[in-house]
């Protein structure tokens, strides 16, 4: 089972991360890099293509990208540019963002100014929660849909995109039954490891992500991680963190990660999609967007006292006694929330601390002092 | 004292010193703007002290603000004129905000936190021009307390994103009907305003077609104007007797042949936006060197360049409701769509004022157009073989980058203009 997790964690290694599809593309199916988590998965699915989430490079510097990007810019898509240019996605045959926050935008301007993918399009994200603005992401997805049908030049079988909700619904399932393992006092899996699976998910195909994390629940249940402490527990809160060793160092301190807000994490998997009424493509694409537009709220989006009362719900559920923020560098949406998410999680008297990270983790010495000390005021 | 108050003084010295010497380089124009702009300010000033009148931040959605019968707060606006922000940028470091975003949007914050400018007493918080006054203006409003309105544009000009707009417009007045007593949508005014804004748009049509000219009779400093529509200010109609007094006077210019320089050998287009702290353009000056535009999100609308700002049928075939022709205007800034729209009217831009080159300021902090510069300065080497250069500053902060620094890029991108000048030749 030990070596069945492994596998399953090591996929995310930088090195491993295009192994699947690679393979698959050899073998005859198209593969459509993801920028963001608010892209339906299970369009992509049904139209027989991969869907693969894109991260990025995970080098200390990004020469390459710093021509394009100048400084004081999203560090994420500074390190994804950076791969996209040292031919690192050189095998997407589409490449889909969002309008997430500008910097994504203009990611996927660059990206598609400098024409290296055989397709690219972006799907406009509205950023608030209100019926008008659901309608409106409704549309996004039947012109994704659309879009996507025009890759493959034929219509989406309705079967098809069912069958593909009914599959990722299952998948989201077993997420689901890992992450309430965590609620436990002694979880079977750490807050890495947990992670991990979460992001094996987005670059795997999601039959063999079911057939290789179904056995292992089981063993979870019986598992002891080998944590150094079981307390404090903490929730960490991120955007775009792909590299579940940041989780290992906070774990290293002395505490359990025991739930994440994380867009490559909990909120990707957390809502299921509705399955009960999809009699129709229109229905499934409304069920989609419902779910999508419905996650977890992220900084980006403009209802953040929905996004604390979320948070405040998972510190209930998972017990936990601090929540640990790690603003992206200079993700703005996140940095100019982080007062106001500070000052509501206090008057709810939830602990909670901010440090901004790269996108690569880095300093790691620093973090580990600036964390165990938090660490041990909770304790 | 306040920024407010402060502002206020500078604006009657302004026109003190106009009073007692005019000086007849000057545009005569300009008494009628300082007039304009210490009107608003006391009016905003009234109002914050009495609370007579609600406040709402007027960027960009002009007519409807002020067919409700809001005083508009130009939150950007006033931003941009405290030219050297230091205090600021302490205030909001101390506060937990990033200090390395767009100045005017995080410095406009400052200044409510300082209690220098009021708080908006409702909040729309919109990206239709980017992302960055989108989550400004939303942490404004968490900040005070005050009722924020989320108002987003598409990705792109076309029916489906005019109806969204439109239909936000429509939601966000009974949102502030609810929340504000005593406001209320006045759609007479509203085709008032519009019918003022056209005429006003069609004066900065009729300047813009003397860009063109050489020797060119804007200055750099009149390029860099940014017009405030009339619609920002409490008399819309006094306002437009500034257009047009501007118009007038750019004319007259032009009929007699008079340049902003005596000796006009280059021309610049500048883009995006430039340092407030000092003025970059007297170092071109001296080298006669010209800059007839600045490029910035609306200037192809404003000026009339791409379709006309009110009122043009021609871009959906069909006449508009006013709440329609406010969502079209707000929908047409392309800083807040895809990226090839605005390299696109960069380019058409410095071809058409047929430019040597372009100065592209990348605005630390600006998610609009920071990562788009690269693409300007290779398509506009290969498409119209004219060189940009990329020069990375801040607005308002001149620790980021010194004016002499400033000025030496500049000064070397001068001496390699005129080198493909004559290679050229």
């Amino acid at each position: 089972m030990n070596e069945a997790l492994n596998r399953l964690l090591a996929l995310n290694k930088e090195a491993n991360r295009d192994e699947y599809p690679k393979k698959q593309r050899n073998a005859g199916r198209p593969v459509v890099g993801l920028l963001c988590s608010y892209i339906p998965a299970e369009i992509v699915h049904a139209a027989g293509m991969l869907p693969w989430r894109i991260f990025g490079s995970r080098s200390a510097a990004t020469p390459k990208a710093d021509v394009y990007r100048p400084p004081h810019t999203c560090a994420f898509c500074n390190h994804v540019l950076e791969a996209l240019l040292a031919g690192r996605y050189d095998f997407l045959d589409s490449v889909v963002a969002t309008s997430w926050d500008q910097d994504l935008v203009r990611l996927w301007d660059v990206w598609s100014y400098l024409d290296i993918s055989p397709s690219s399009y972006i799907m406009h994200l509205p950023l608030d929660r209100t019926p008008t603005h659901r309608r409106q992401f409704v549309k996004e997805v039947r012109k994704f849909a659309a879009y996507i049908e025009s890759l493959i030049q034929r219509a989406i079988d309705p079967a098809d995109l069912l069958d593909s909700i009914r599959l990722y619904n299952r998948a989201r399932r077993l997420l689901h039954r890992v992450y309430d393992l965590r609620r436990q006092e002694r979880p079977g899996l750490t807050g890495a490891e947990a992670l991990g699976i979460a992001l094996a998910f987005q670059i795997m195909p999601v039959e063999r992500f079911i057939e290789e994390l179904d056995p292992l629940i089981p063993w979870f249940e019986e598992r002891d991680p080998g944590l150094s402490a079981y307390h404090p527990r903490l929730l960490v809160s991120s955007d775009r963190l792909d590299d579940p060793a940041f989780i290992s160092l906070i774990e290293e301190t002395g505490c359990v990660v025991a739930m994440d807000d994380l867009d490559t994490g909990g909120r990707y998997f957390w809502e299921l999609t509705e399955e009960d009424g999809l009699d129709s493509t229109d229905r499934m694409i409304d069920a989609l967007a419902e779910r999508y537009h419905g996650q977890p709220a992220s900084p980006a989006m403009m209802d953040w006292a929905e996004q604390v009362d979320q948070i405040a719900r998972w510190v209930d559920a998972f017990n936990i006694q601090g929540v640990l923020e790690l603003p992206l560098m200079y993700s703005r949406s996140r940095q100019m929330r982080a007062p106001y998410f500070k000052e509501k999680l206090a008057a709810r008297k939830i602990p909670s601390i901010s440090f901004e990270r790269g996108y690569q983790l880095a300093g790691e010495g620093q973090l580990k002092t600036r964390i165990g000390a938090f660490v041990e005021m909770l304790q | 004292m306040t920024w407010l108050e402060r502002e206020i003084e500078r604006n009657k010295k302004r026109l003190a010193r106009i009073e007692a010497s005019p000086d007849k380089s000057m545009l005569r124009a300009n008494r009628l703007l300082y007039e304009m702009e210490l009107d608003f300010r006391l009016a905003q000033l009234d109002a914050w002290r009495t609370g007579n009148r609600p406040m709402a931040n007027i960027e960009y959605a002009t007519l409807v603000i002020n067919a409700m019968g809001f005083l508009g707060l130009d939150l950007m606006g006033a931003a941009d004129r405290t030219r050297l922000a230091s205090e600021y940028f302490d205030i909001i470091r101390a506060k937990g905000f990033p200090d390395t975003a767009c100045d005017r949007t995080i410095v406009c914050l400052a200044m409510c936190i300082n209690e220098d400018f009021p708080a908006p007493d409702l909040v729309m918080a919109h990206n239709t021009a980017c992302h960055m006054e989108l989550t400004s203006f939303k942490a404004i409003g968490e900040y005070f307390n005050k009722p924020v309105f989320t108002l987003n544009g598409g990705l792109g000009a076309n029916e489906d994103t005019l109806s969204f707009v439109t239909d936000q417009l429509e939601e966000f007045i009974e949102f502030a009907e609810k929340k504000i007593p005593g406001v209320r949508y006045d759609e007479e005014r509203m085709v008032e305003l519009i019918e003022i804004e056209c005429q006003a748009a069609e004066c900065l049509h009729q300047v813009n077609s003397l860009r063109r000219l050489t020797p060119c009779p804007l200055s750099a400093l009149d390029a860099f104007r940014l017009p405030r529509m009339p619609s920002y200010y409490p008399e819309p109609r006094r306002a437009l007797s500034y257009f047009k007094a501007w118009r007038d006077e750019m004319l007259e210019k032009a009929e007699h042949g008079i340049g902003a320089l005596e000796n006009e050998q280059l021309r610049f287009l500048w883009v995006v936006t430039g340092p407030f702290y000092f003025n970059p353009f007297m170092v071109l000056a001296r080298r006669g060197v010209a800059v007839p535009a600045l490029q910035f999100g609306w200037m192809p609308r404003l000026f009339g360049i791409k379709y006309q700002i009110y009122g043009d049928e021609s871009e959906y075939g069909r006449r508009l409701s006013p709440l329609e022709e406010q969502a079209r205007m707000l929908n047409s800034n392309s800083w807040a769509v895809k990226g090839d729209v605005w390299v696109d009217d960069c380019l058409d831009v410095a071809k058409d004022l047929r430019v040597d080159g372009i100065v592209y300021y990348v605005q630390i902090g600006c998610t609009a157009s920071a990562g788009l510069g690269r693409l300007v300065a290779e398509r506009s080497e290969a498409e119209l073989g004219i060189p940009t250069l990329l020069l990375e500053g801040r607005q308002l902060d001149a620790q980021f980058k010194k004016q002499e620094e400033c000025e030496a890029e500049l000064e070397a991108f001068v001496d390699l203009c005129f080198d493909w000048k004559a290679r050229e030749r």
